[in-house]
């Protein structure tokens, strides 16, 4: 444990009861990452990946272990506790979208907002301008295509300006040509704001672009390159 | 929190499902709809017993001649000749709960006036007749001590015999025919209306009892004595009291029945409106059970709305709602539903209230207090019943929320 690390997750351990079976999830998982880190998390389904993004998102709690997020122990947040660290430090990327389709592409931006009680149409107008769909932002979610879904997703994942953006394979259900072009935009984005991005994925073609990637393999977490050292 | 942005997220949250919105708004309509009728109408019905039991008299007590039953054989009112003047005398200087005393002779009459006759019956009573059964005069004077010391020839007449022997002439100085005893009318009674039991109350004439007594009926003893206690909570123990007297005058043993009776219609209407109380409070609690069943509708709206919306609360969990946020949100469209269907139920109970105001002819009153306790039940349903969605909207896992299909 260094002390200086923005996200520090150490010995981290979750296991599901399935019936009578207890499956291990994530097992003794220990991990850092800086301020402004752009991290990738792969391995196959069912390794943990999403898993470990949801611990890290405080919507769910460790059986072992402690998520220091900038200094601050989330792994055993009340739930207003974790509804506040979510609203001013987490923005949330779902594979799905996640949109809710009977709001407009702005108002599916403000939501985070709106929890935060600092509803700001103007900024979430501007948010969904740098995503590239300034011109879209009064059609309804299911007016739009995935790509553009996702694009709005991002925006509203940056509504409140948060430090870290946990992403949970957000081009899982794009085509190759989208699935680029939301990636570049979303690591973009997180950089421009010195955003802190944890990004789950099974696609090799992104690892690129990343500081460091990390497989998990059954719940154990392994380092597998290091741009600092490649 | 802003609540004004609470009710239009609920209010465009039900829009969606307009039909099924204003299904379960139905259901709260028809309750306080309910409930508001319910309550007008038995306030009413209470008012018109009220209003019959003002008519009767004025805290009256009334002695008929008469046992109910003397050695077991029922003798009838009219046969029993003990009653006198000298008792109804010895009951206003005796008994210090009584206030007015009229003695009472009365029996059905034809009455006629020019070419015009009518079947009534007349009432022999002292001036205080009037202030004992709550008669105001319409046109002209009552007839005084002085005319009942002289058996003089007047009398004063209801409404319904004003409009039978002289319909629009006016009556008072004419002279009419008491079962062929010449009376001049000296006033006219402002109309009661029918009794409870459906009788014309204004279908009468009244003249002194004396001049009932020796020039119509030929009797010396009395039907009745009429009287008025002190307050409405002595009736009852001045009747008691004038029975004592009674008994002691008309020298009665203790093992002989009495030769009059105390009768107490107050007793009868006061057992009506209680009645009518007990009625109105069973069809409230009916009415309330459609309520129940409003709120029943409510909270399964709601669930099935929770269910249908899981992801939408899983997404926002995830965008960092609180646990209070959901509930609100989901609250306030249960509460907003019920608002809906309490204003619409109030609007529909006024309105069914004159509608049977106007077809029964009742004297509707509609009760600011019902009106009030109805919204606020209103809300209070959907307080109630929107309670346990909204907790189960909060309490879902947003894991698996955001993963709902």
């Amino acid at each position: 444990m260094t002390g200086h690390a923005f996200v520090e997750v150490n010995s981290l351990s979750k296991a599901y009861r399935r019936g009578q079976r207890i499956v291990p999830a994530l097992s003794n998982v220990s991990l850092q990452v800086e301020a402004g880190e752009f991290v990738i998390l792969t391995g196959s389904s069912g390794a943990g990946k999403t898993t470990l993004l949801n611990l890290l998102a405080a919507l769910d709690w460790p059986d072992q272990g402690e998520i220091i997020v900038d200094r601050k122990n989330i792994a055993h947040l009340s739930l207003r506790s974790a509804a506040s660290y979510r609203r001013h430090q987490v923005g949330i990327i779902f594979q799905a979208y996640n949109l809710l389709p009977q709001l407009t592409a702005v108002q599916n931006v403000a939501l985070p907002m709106i929890a935060a009680g600092r509803l700001d149409l103007g900024r979430a107008k501007e948010l969904l301008g740098s995503v590239g769909l300034g011109d879209r932002s009064l059609h309804r979610a299911t007016e739009l295509s995935g790509g553009e879904q996702q694009r709005v997703a991002i925006a509203r994942a940056l509504a409140n300006d948060p430090r870290l953006v946990l992403a949970d394979e957000p081009t899982g259900n794009l085509d190759e040509e989208n699935a680029k072009a939301i990636m570049r935009l979303l690591v973009d984005s997180c950089k421009l704001r010195s955003a802190t991005l944890i990004l789950a994925t099974h696609d090799v073609e992104h690892l690129q672009r990343a500081d460091r990637v990390f497989e998990l393999r059954s719940g154990i977490l392994r380092e597998q390159y290091n741009r600092s050292t490649a | 929190m802003n609540y004004a942005a609470l009710i239009r997220s609920a209010v465009l949250a039900l829009l969606r499902n307009k039909l099924r919105s204003l299904l379960t708004v139905l259901g709260i309509t028809i309750g306080i709809a309910a409930v508001i009728c319910v309550v007008a109408i038995g306030k009413a019905g209470q008012a018109r017993v009220e209003q019959a039991m003002n008519k009767l008299g004025d805290n009256f007590v009334w002695i008929e001649a008469g046992g109910r039953s003397i050695n077991g054989v029922r003798t009838g009112t009219h046969d029993t000749k003990t009653l006198v003047v000298a008792d109804a005398i010895a009951i206003k200087n005796q008994i210090s709960l009584i206030k007015s005393v009229s003695p009472n002779v009365d029996d059905p009459v034809q009455v006629i006036y020019g070419n015009q006759n009518w079947h009534t019956s007349y009432h022999g009573d002292s001036p205080e007749y009037f202030d004992i059964k709550r008669w105001y005069v319409d046109q002209g004077a009552i007839f005084s001590e002085d005319d009942v010391d002289r058996s003089a020839d007047v009398c004063v007449i209801g409404r319904t015999v004003r409009e039978q022997l002289f319909g629009v002439e006016p009556p008072v100085g004419k002279v009419i025919r008491v079962n062929n005893l010449p009376c001049k009318v000296v006033a006219t009674l402002q109309p009661k209306g029918l009794s409870l039991s459906g009788q014309d109350q204004d279908d009468t004439v009244i003249l002194p009892y004396t001049t009932a007594q020796k020039k119509i009926k030929g009797i010396t003893w009395l039907d009745d004595i009429l009287c008025s206690a002190v307050s409405q909570d002595v009736v009852k123990m001045a009747g008691q009291e004038a029975t004592a007297l009674l008994r002691d005058r008309h020298h009665l043993r203790a093992d002989e029945e009495n030769d009059f009776n105390i009768r107490n219609p107050e007793d009868i209407i006061q057992a009506q409106l209680d009645a009518s109380k007990t009625l109105t409070i069973l069809l409230i609690a009916i009415a309330s059970v459609s309520l129940i069943v409003g709120g029943i509708g409510i909270m399964n709206v709601m669930l099935v709305s929770v269910t249908e919306r899981t992801r939408e609360i899983g997404v926002r969990v995830a965008v960092g709602a609180t646990e209070l946020a959901i509930q609100l949100q989901f609250l306030g469209e249960s509460i907003v539903l019920s608002l809906v269907g309490g204003a619409v139920g109030v609007l529909a109970g006024i309105f069914g209230s004159y509608l049977v105001g106007q077809t029964l002819q009742w004297p509707i009153e509609m009760s600011v207090e019902a009106v009030f306790v109805a919204a606020l039940f209103s809300v209070a349903v959907g307080v109630f019943f929107g309670y346990y969605p909204a907790r189960r909207a909060s309490r879902l896992d947003p894991i698996e929320a955001v993963r709902y299909e």
